[in-house]
């Protein structure tokens, strides 16, 4: 990265090359599998723009880590913003290693959550339930999901920022 | 598009001047400096400034200082993605401290009186010089790539407000203990809230 800010771009080339696959194993266990080339690209370009705040002086790998835990969390607090989205999550990827990587740790980051607003996010933001659908599901009225994905959704987030989760 | 992506970048790339912790904090020191040369150079100065020595004289300078100098180097080295702490509750105990140690030192000095017409125009000219500061710290936020930006924010902007209440200190004649106490708190306070929510802005990214 040094030779990056002094402007080197074959050595930048071959710097982002290498770190992609670091961030893709990143966000396969920490986000749904149809989210994770766009969190990586996100958080490519983060590290791009924000290259020159990497001083030299320090290290560089936990300087790439805040950038992308600051992505991850970025992508909770948008969910948490948008909770009945049209653009459900898709998980459909059968037997893959890291979608079961990503789901274990999403199952982990879920349990921290109270019981109506994991079900309410499980249905709806992982398994691609409409609200109503989910509202028949868990017995919750339709604004109630609502609520619950979009509180547990900020909580996820909170408890990211706080490092109560792992980042 | 993985490859696109990169050769984007890298295609892109322009040198870039490290950002470290120190510079931005001496640039603050020197924006500061600027200020209070601006002060004295502009004869806005107390005049009594070398003979005055009361409790709360000091107090108005070094209170302010104190937390000048934590909440600027709070909100500076918070633009590093890597550090996952701003240390706002550290700042909270400077301040507490701060105003404990004023609360001490009152009994002892005059109480003065509250002068809300001279209380409103110290507050104001202390939001008038806690503006360069914060408007600053903003763009350094805006630079760098906080992990917390509210809280980074809210260091910035009571970096700021105590700025200005720092150089109002070299402006304000008067060390009655309700005036310095009161307006002089509210004069790192109000600045600090009404700069908070666009710092908060700008230290997003």
């Amino acid at each position: 990265m040094a030779a990056a800010q002094r402007g080197d771009a074959a050595t930048y080339r071959r710097l982002l090359g290498e770190l992609r696959p670091w961030l893709l194993g990143y966000y396969r266990k920490r986000l749904p599998p149809a989210q994770v080339e766009d969190a990586v690209q996100d958080a490519m370009i983060a590290i791009h723009d924000k290259r020159a705040t990497w001083d030299p002086a320090r290290p560089f790998a936990p300087w790439v880590a805040g950038i992308a835990r600051y992505k991850w969390i970025d992508r909770l607090r948008v969910s948490a913003r948008a909770p009945d989205g049209a653009a459900p999550v898709e998980t459909t990827v059968p037997g893959h290693e890291s979608a079961v990587t990503s789901a274990t740790v999403l199952t982990a980051l879920l349990a921290t959550l109270k019981a109506p607003q994991a079900d309410a996010i499980r249905l709806v933001k992982l398994m691609g339930f409409s609200i109503e659908e989910a509202a028949a599901r868990t017995g919750q009225s339709e604004s109630l999901v609502k609520v619950n994905i979009h509180r547990g959704l900020a909580r996820l987030a909170a408890a990211a920022a706080e490092d109560r989760v792992d980042g | 598009m993985a490859d696109m992506l990169i050769d984007r970048l890298a295609d892109d790339l322009v040198p870039v001047r490290p950002s470290r912790t120190f510079d931005g904090f001496l640039m603050l020191m020197l924006l500061a400096a600027f200020e209070a040369a601006v002060i004295v150079g502009l004869k806005l100065a107390r005049g009594d400034l070398a003979t005055a020595h009361g409790a709360m004289f000091w107090w108005k300078f070094a209170a302010p200082a104190a937390l000048a100098l934590a909440a600027t180097l709070a909100a500076v080295r918070a633009g590093d993605p890597a550090r996952r702490t701003v240390g706002t509750a550290w700042l909270g105990g400077v301040a507490l401290i701060a105003v404990v140690v004023g609360l001490l030192f009152a009994p002892g000095v005059a109480a003065g009186t509250l002068d809300p017409p001279l209380g409103l125009a110290c507050v104001g000219v202390a939001a008038a010089l806690a503006l360069p500061p914060a408007l600053a710290l903003g763009l350094l936020l805006r630079r760098g790539a906080p992990a917390h930006p509210q809280r980074a924010a809210l260091a910035a902007a009571i970096a700021g407000g105590a700025w200005g209440a720092l150089l109002l200190a070299l402006h304000c004649p008067t060390d009655g203990a309700i005036h310095t106490l009161g307006w002089h708190t509210l004069g790192v306070l109000l600045p600090a809230a009404a700069a908070a929510l666009p710092l908060a802005r700008a230290a997003r990214w």
